[in-house]
């Protein structure tokens, strides 16, 4: 699902002329059609696929937030602020997007930063319901001064 | 430069200037990521790995130079390096060129799934040699590699 610009203007130009083209041409055909009682000109301008998705941008900072969040679950806080700020990306994504649905890039960036937060709540709580072990404090005591003494 | 790239080679000039201040300063100092990275307490507590494990150790193999080593701690953190750093210089050499040589990288989404898969593919296997009992950091560490 890639970001597909076309840098090439002129192909952009094209479909902007050919848009245009049905509305100058629209008083022309009225009155072809009152004189010649020809055929209807019948034209539906199509959409420039081409165009960006207004929240692509939204959308991989979403990604890569998501990641961070899961590669970082272990250190809770960052894991916790990435995964939540990812998510809140993915929903703007989506509210920025044409036509209001998570784009690819979006999904999966929200599914990774619920993924995250998901494994660093869940170590929290069970560090908290294991911190009712005595034998487990100690551990963790020590654990955190050997840390701090590196 | 079309948009996304611009806002990511600044992103990226702005880390850039964070690393070599960060391997700066851990040359000249006893300084080490070590004691700001806390350690992992999944792995502590259950013995397996985190998809993150191993990322600190590939960190820092990798700023010494030692990027076989770097690749078996954590392969996440050697492919970032090399997506970056070639990033960075196709789009600088593009920009000097003012935009004759069109050299440089863009953006595209697949580097971001082929991360994810990269990291998923990890987790399982680093966590699989842990089950079998031979860690591959301890090969590492047995097989004390020049690179």
């Amino acid at each position: 699902m890639d970001n597909n610009f076309n840098e090439n203007n002129e192909a952009l130009d094209n479909s902007v002329n050919l848009s245009k083209e049905p509305e100058n041409n629209m008083s022309q055909e009225v009155n072809d059609n009152q004189f010649n009682g020809g055929n209807s000109f019948n034209y539906t301008p199509q959409p420039n696929v081409n165009e960006p998705n207004p929240g692509h941008g939204l959308a991989i900072a979403s990604l890569v937030l998501g990641i961070i969040s899961i590669v970082s679950c272990c250190c809770v806080y960052l894991s916790v602020v990435a995964g939540v700020v990812g998510v809140v990306l993915a929903i703007l994504s989506k509210n920025k997007s044409k036509d209001n649905k998570f784009e690819g890039l979006a999904m999966a960036g929200l599914v990774c930063s619920i993924i995250g937060v998901v494994i660093s709540v869940g170590y929290i709580v069970y560090v908290i319901v294991m911190m009712q072990s005595p034998d487990f404090m100690e551990f963790y005591q020590q654990l955190m001064e050997q840390n701090a003494n590196l | 430069m079309r948009t996304t790239e611009k806002k990511l080679y600044i992103l990226g000039l702005g880390m850039s200037i964070l690393v070599f201040f960060v391997w700066g300063i851990s040359l000249f100092t006893p300084f080490s990521l070590k004691s700001i990275v806390p350690p992992c307490m999944l792995h502590q507590l259950t013995g397996l790995y985190c998809p993150g494990c191993g990322g600190t150790r590939a960190v820092m193999a990798l700023m010494e130079g030692r990027w076989v080593s770097s690749f078996f701690y954590h392969p996440v953190v050697l492919y970032s390096f090399l997506l970056a750093a070639y990033f960075m210089v196709t789009n600088s050499l593009q920009f000097m060129s003012r935009h004759k040589w069109k050299i440089g990288m863009r953006y595209r989404d697949r580097y971001l799934y082929l991360m994810i898969g990269i990291l998923g593919v990890n987790w399982v296997v680093q966590n699989l040699f842990i089950i079998t009992g031979h860690p591959i950091s301890e090969w590492i560490v047995k097989m004390d590699l020049p690179l």
